[in-house]
């Protein structure tokens, strides 16, 4: 392979803010012809928005793309492809309802007389089917496909528009060991090919095995550089939190206290087969950890009743519930903090005073009539206790950071003096500042005695807070580790136990 | 209310007065007190059912059925009132007659009867009976109880003819027949609750299927033929009807005393409009649904509701229930404007009155900064929105244009208004962004803006 003097792709300081938040500041990167670049950074340090940016979904407000050394201005996407720029988006984008063939020349088919030719498109899909080793007919309908094998044909299709660039947004995340495997096949023979691969990724292991070099953002900025050699877990850790992630956890044991929360032989929707029984106590913080798709969202869909649960029974400081819908869940003491965020946990045209009441302002109307004065000041003392950031407690909880956005959901259930809180994934594209206030919060609530349940799929968060720790695993319940004997690899091993069990 | 709320109601409002103006220098008769107060009866008995539909269009849904449920409720309404007469089983004979005062003078004293009540002649030459209403004001009037005076032309009335008293009875009282037509209102809104609410169906496709079915029951029930209460209920019709207010309204008279009506010459400052019963139980409604929206639990659910259902729902809000509520509300609106327009007019034609409504009231409030997405909806936008509407199409009356220009008019200024909007929303966005922009020439990053 013979250097180019130019590189491929590069970026120089781009920018772009979007309403509250300013996701790149003055961001550079550059790839070079057959390199495979990682890009890392923590939820919400700009990785996928540099990414749009490159693929031409976002038009940076400052700051410029240089392709083959000649600056260039993306007006889209049709013209990133153009330029052979291909991004692979971590959901995958192609139509169920069409096969191999057509998906892959989505937009572009090859014409004959005004009509579709069938014949060449099958022919040609066929090749870059052979070049990702994907044997199957290419007349395959697509919803047939494994997640992994839909991901060969995104790769298949960005091929076959002779991409010279390959971005992928976590392209691993949902795929099998096996899978896995023939993606990095994949990916080594691309790149010796000539074309230059980019990929975001949260799995360090596939950083290292893949990366000729790695670029790590952290709020937005670029944080740091780390070539082949250097790329280690502590090294990558270090760049993207910007300091020792060991004092982002400052475990202390506290006073724990009786059965709050216990529930035996819950059913979910979801694995109606498999039983869930667990206990939380007053002031026990206690994780779920488990690979996605374990069933823990759906365990606190099923206790807060959005998907009721089928069976099994819910004691809530000893007295049995049922609990059919989220306003019986409410009264009987229980609080979400749901997975979604933004289409779950705050409306985001509304304000945070707005927000904040919504779950208790029936408790506080005199006859159905809203006591403005009791709104004003609970959104008040709520913002001052949480410290939101925001100038006032009309702003619409659209303009607010996505840690601040969280504060606002903690609001809205804190003013309601639950006995239990259930979180899913608190501190998903939270800022690292964020990250630790709403540990410190979810503490001083264990102080004064809240029940805490919380899913997270960071590891190090579940061992760096949580008193105990639950595993699932394919909606049932693998284990349970207390603070002793608790490590990453221990959770893991349950987290996977069935997988592990079986090849053992 | 938000910026953007304020900046839609000034933006109609100057529209509606631009609309205003311009029909006025074209044709005074605009602003003739009698046409002012027409347009505010045909503003308020559209709002009505503008008010409805915004709390469906909040919630994010559509209802498509108003116009049928507009002539199902006032047929209904026309059915409840319907009064039957019964023979007395007195008689008495004709005496005489004098046509031009429409007198009759019987032979004996007529027993006691009331206002309507109607008199069955049989005539001597033929075989039909004439039936003569009772027009109890102006027999009293004359103060002799052998004369009765009667509504309708007593020249076939023959001298000697043998006349049969009937009285009147009624199906029920008549407020007995107003509730009982708005309650069929809330069992519609009911039914398009618990399908849209509850069992997840389509508004628009629900609603579509009440807009034929209702039409269809409005014309089955009455036999397919224009139902009304004639002379009768007239306390009734005075809530359609009545004029109980007037208001002062400077120059209007001078004004529309000009060019054609130039003969009637001007009267003084003030003009004096009469303000239609309709109009008031409009700013009732609308005043009750202004607090109802913006300070109760209910209406700050239903805005939550119509912004993010799913975050609704995980506070605890029980989202079914509000649909329902919004379709009830909706529907029994509907009842209530069918019922008013049926009383206006004293019938109701099923196969033809209230075609198009729905689109009317939906349109008015989409002008006035409904939006079809849901959540974002004011009180005071739909009832200008309504004003709107019926100016335009009193104008086109008053100018002598084609009916078709109403239509072309109506929904080429509903798409302009919906177009100036989001352009509004595009430069509003545009400007923040450039703000952003120059934001980010050095400071670190901001936790929120504004």
């Amino acid at each position: 392979m013979t250097p180019v003097k130019a590189p491929l792709l590069q970026a120089q300081g781009i920018s772009k803010a979007y309403p509250g938040v300013i996701a790149l500041d003055k961001v550079s990167m550059h790839l070079s012809k057959g390199e495979i670049l990682a890009i890392i950074g923590e939820n919400g340090a700009g990785k996928s928005t540099l990414m749009k940016s490159l693929a031409g979904l976002v038009t940076p407000d400052a700051g410029g793309l240089l392709i083959d050394g000649v600056p260039t201005e993306l007006t889209g996407v049709q013209h990133a492809m153009s330029l052979g720029i291909s991004l692979i988006h971590q959901e995958l984008n192609l139509a169920d309802n069409l096969d191999i063939a057509q998906n892959i020349y989505l937009g572009r088919e090859p014409k004959r007389l005004g009509l579709i030719n069938r014949k060449a498109m099958l022919r040609g899909a066929k090749a870059v089917l052979d070049e990702v080793g994907l044997d199957l007919p290419p007349t395959t309908p697509v919803a047939e496909l494994s997640t992994g094998r839909q991901q060969m044909v995104e790769i298949a299709k960005a091929i076959s528009t002779n991409a010279r660039v390959i971005i992928m947004d976590e392209p691993t995340a949902s795929l099998s060991d096996k899978e896995t495997q023939r993606l990095y096949d994949v990916v080594d023979r691309l790149s010796a090919k000539g074309v230059g691969i980019i990929f975001i990724s949260h799995r360090l292991e596939e950083v290292k095995r893949l990366a000729h070099r790695v670029t790590v953002l952290r709020d937005g900025q670029n944080a740091g550089e780390l070539s082949r050699d250097e790329v280690d877990h502590d090294a990558m850790v270090k760049l993207m939190v910007g300091r020792d992630a060991s004092n982002l956890y400052q475990y202390k044991p506290r006073p724990i206290g009786d059965a709050v929360l216990k529930v035996d032989g819950l059913a979910t929707q979801a694995f109606p087969e498999h039983r869930l029984s667990l206990e939380v106590k007053a002031g026990e913080i206690v994780g779920v950890a488990g690979l996605v798709g374990a069933g823990r969202t759906e365990m606190l869909r099923a206790l807060f009743g959005i998907d009721p649960p089928l069976a099994g029974t819910i004691h809530i400081a000893g007295n049995a519930i049922a609990i059919r819908n989220p306003k019986q869940a409410i009264a009987a003491g229980l609080a979400l903090v749901p997975e979604d965020r933004k289409a779950q946990g705050v409306v985001l045209s509304m304000s945070i005073r707005e927000n904040t009441s919504m779950a208790r302002l029936g408790q506080d109307a005199t006859a159905g009539i809203i006591n403005a004065r009791k709104e004003r000041e609970l959104g008040v003392s709520m913002k001052d206790k949480l410290a939101t950031k925001a100038p006032t407690i009309e702003q619409l909880a659209g303009n607010l950071s996505g840690g601040n956005q969280q504060k606002v959901v903690l609001a809205k259930w804190l003013a309601n003096e639950p006995k239990v809180l259930l979180l899913d994934e608190p501190t998903r594209g939270v800022d690292i500042g964020a990250k630790a206030e709403i540990y410190r919060i979810m503490e001083e609530l264990a102080h004064e005695g809240v029940a805490i349940l919380f899913v997270s799929s960071d590891l190090e968060e579940v061992l760096g807070v949580a008193d105990r720790v639950l595993v699932m695993h394919e909606g049932k319940m693998t284990g349970e580790l207390g603070r002793a004997g608790l490590s990453a690899e221990s959770v893991m091993a349950m987290a996977t136990n069935t997988h592990q069990t079986q090849t053992a | 209310m938000t910026l953007q709320g304020l900046t839609r109601i000034l933006g109609i409002s100057i529209l509606l007065l631009a609309i205003c103006v311009i029909t006025t220098s074209l044709n005074p008769v605009f602003v003739d007190p009698q046409n002012l107060s027409n347009l505010l009866r045909w503003t308020a008995l559209f709002g009505i059912l503008g008010l409805g539909v915004a709390f469906v269009i909040i919630t994010g849904g559509i209802d498509l059925s108003i116009g049928s449920v507009v002539a199902l409720s006032g047929v209904c309404l026309m059915l409840f009132l319907q009064v039957n007469y019964y023979d007395s089983g007195h008689t008495l004979s004709v005496n005489s007659i004098d046509p031009d005062t429409k007198t009759i003078t019987f032979d004996a004293p007529v027993p006691s009867y009331s206002d309507l009540d109607r008199l069955v002649i049989s005539s001597k030459k033929t075989a039909d009976d004439i039936t003569l209403v009772i027009d109890q004001s102006k027999t009293q009037a004359t103060n002799n109880d052998k004369i009765l005076v009667l509504r309708s032309n007593v020249r076939r009335v023959e001298l000697g003819s043998v006349a049969t008293l009937e009285h009147q009875s009624r199906l029920m009282h008549p407020l007995l027949a107003v509730l009982l037509t708005l309650l069929i209102g809330a069992g519609i809104g009911l039914l398009h609750g618990v399908l849209i609410g509850y069992m997840k169906l389509q508004s628009f496709v629900v609603t579509l299927c009440g807009l034929m079915a209702y039409r269809g029951l409005a014309r089955l029930v009455s036999g397919d033929e224009a139902v009304g209460v004639g002379p009768h209920h007239a306390s009734l019709r005075y809530f359609a009807n009545g004029k109980p207010i007037e208001i002062p309204v400077p120059l209007i008279n001078k004004i529309s005393a000009t060019g054609d009506n130039a003969a009637q010459g001007s009267q003084g400052l003030w003009g004096w409009v009469e303000l239609p019963m309709p109009m008031l139980i409009l700013l009732v409604l609308a005043l009750f649904s202004a607090v109802l929206l913006h300070k109760t639990v209910a209406g700050r659910y239903l805005l939550a509701m119509g912004r993010n259902a799913e975050a609704a729902r995980f506070s605890g809000i029980n989202t079914k229930q509000m649909t329902l509520l919004a379709y009830v509300m909706c529907s029994t609106l509907a009842a209530l404007g069918g019922a008013l327009f049926a009383l206006d007019i004293g019938s109701v034609t099923p196969a033809g009155d209230g075609n198009f409504y729905e689109l009317y009231a939906i349109a008015a409030a989409v002008l006035g900064g409904c939006s079809l997405r849901g959540g974002v909806g004011s009180i005071a936008g739909v009832i200008i929105g309504t004003a709107v509407m019926r100016s335009l199409y009193n104008a086109i009356n008053l100018l002598k244009q084609p009916t078709y220009w109403e239509f072309i008019i109506i929904g080429v200024v509903l798409l302009l208004g919906v177009m100036i909007d989001e352009i509004g929303r595009q430069v509003i966005n545009r400007i923040k962004t450039q703000r952003r922009k120059k934001m980010l020439s050095g400071s670190p990053i901001e936790q929120f803006s504004g």
